[in-house]
């Protein structure tokens, strides 16, 4: 930005010489636009500064988020576990069938094996003896 | 040369001495015998080898009856919870059916009989049994778990011949003959699961006649058989 300045100066320096009211007015324009990049230059420095500001922020905001994020799974992961543990157990408690059941079961079951045992005899002409 | 000549009056009390605790023992021995097989078949680890004993003599059975109709062998599976298996080709199917727990009973008896018969013919019957072990595990055995397990069986039975003399022979042989006899005593009670299978389902698919029958038929056959055998002990006891 500043090299900028110095060649507009330099490329308005021969007009100057021939017109001092033009000099002036030129040099005031120039103390103007310099005042104005130097504004600008401030308020893009401010700006940067305030980016920088806001990203340490923000890095801030993420370690802090990274180190939640640490804590709260394994916190989270207990709470989870516990629960899905109770809730298994309640589940099995709760699926374990009555004693009258399995004997339904398994005896639906042995009828299976009385057709399987037929048929294995069947098929090969021997007999099954338990 | 001095010869030491009791008096008649030792004599008298030294035989009356050595008569009564035999007569005790004679009376006795048969039923501590078998209350203590039946405290063996209560104990974890030391009962599941007489329990696959029993399991094989009545897989024998099967098998042995389907030979003596007409049928074959065509395999023996056992398991390690007791549980047996004879698959078989031919032959009568009710007698082999009926001569699974009939026949467990029968080696029982036959075991602790000749076993107290007389000591050689306690050895013989060991021998008669290794061979049949010996001939199983050739022409029936076709699984490493049966091989395994008729194996144990085979040493059980070496081990009671090699390690022991004759007398606890005999009496190791009578032990296990009443092992094998309460084992085939209680075990047609598992058939009353409500489950339509075992020899007894078989039985009555071939007979009509209910499976309940037919397990009460092969209890009280065990209790009979045992019941005999106390009063034969006594008498061979008596004898001796």
């Amino acid at each position: 930005m500043q090299v900028y300045n110095s060649a507009n100066l330099v490329s308005q320096a021969p007009i100057a010489l021939g017109n001092n009211s033009s000099v002036q007015a030129q040099e005031q324009r120039a103390r103007v636009t310099a005042r104005e990049t130097l504004n600008s230059e401030e308020s893009q420095n401010q700006k940067s500064q305030a980016d920088v500001e806001t990203r340490q922020r923000l890095d801030i905001d993420e370690q802090a988020i990274a180190l939640i994020e640490r804590e709260l799974p394994s916190a989270y992961g207990k709470n989870n576990s516990q629960q899905s543990n109770q809730q298994n157990s309640f589940n099995s408690a709760y699926d374990s069938p009555s004693n009258q059941n399995k004997l339904a079961v398994a005896t639906y079951q042995s009828v299976d094996n009385i057709a399987q045992r037929d048929n294995i005899e069947q098929v090969f002409g021997v007999d099954l003896f338990a | 040369m001095l010869i030491y000549l009791p008096k008649l009056s030792e004599q008298k009390s030294s035989l009356t001495s050595s008569k009564k605790p035999s007569s005790f023992r004679q009376k006795y021995q048969f039923w501590l015998m078998l209350l203590t097989a039946f405290i063996i078949l209560q104990l974890p680890f030391i009962s599941i080898p007489f329990k696959w004993l029993e399991s094989y003599f009545h897989e024998i059975s099967h098998g042995l009856t389907a030979l003596l109709t007409g049928g074959s062998i065509v395999k023996i599976q056992l398991f390690p919870n007791g549980a047996g298996l004879c698959t078989t080709r031919g032959g009568s199917s009710f007698l082999i059916s009926l001569m699974g727990y009939g026949g467990a009973i029968l080696w029982g008896c036959l075991l602790f009989s000749l076993a107290s018969v007389h000591r050689r013919v306690a050895q013989a019957f060991s021998i008669l049994l290794v061979a049949l072990f010996l001939a199983s595990i050739l022409l029936w055995v076709r699984d490493l778990l049966t091989l395994f397990i008729v194996l144990v069986l085979l040493g059980l039975v070496l081990a009671q011949l090699k390690y022991s003399s004759q007398k606890y022979l005999q009496m190791l042989l009578q032990m296990t003959g009443l092992l094998v006899l309460i084992n085939s005593l209680m075990s047609p009670l598992y058939l009353l699961d409500g489950q339509a299978r075992g020899d007894g389902a078989a039985l009555a698919d071939i007979t009509y006649i209910p499976e309940l029958i037919w397990v009460l038929l092969w209890f009280f056959v065990g209790l009979f058989a045992t019941y005999k055998l106390s009063k034969v002990s006594f008498i061979i006891k008596r004898k001796d």
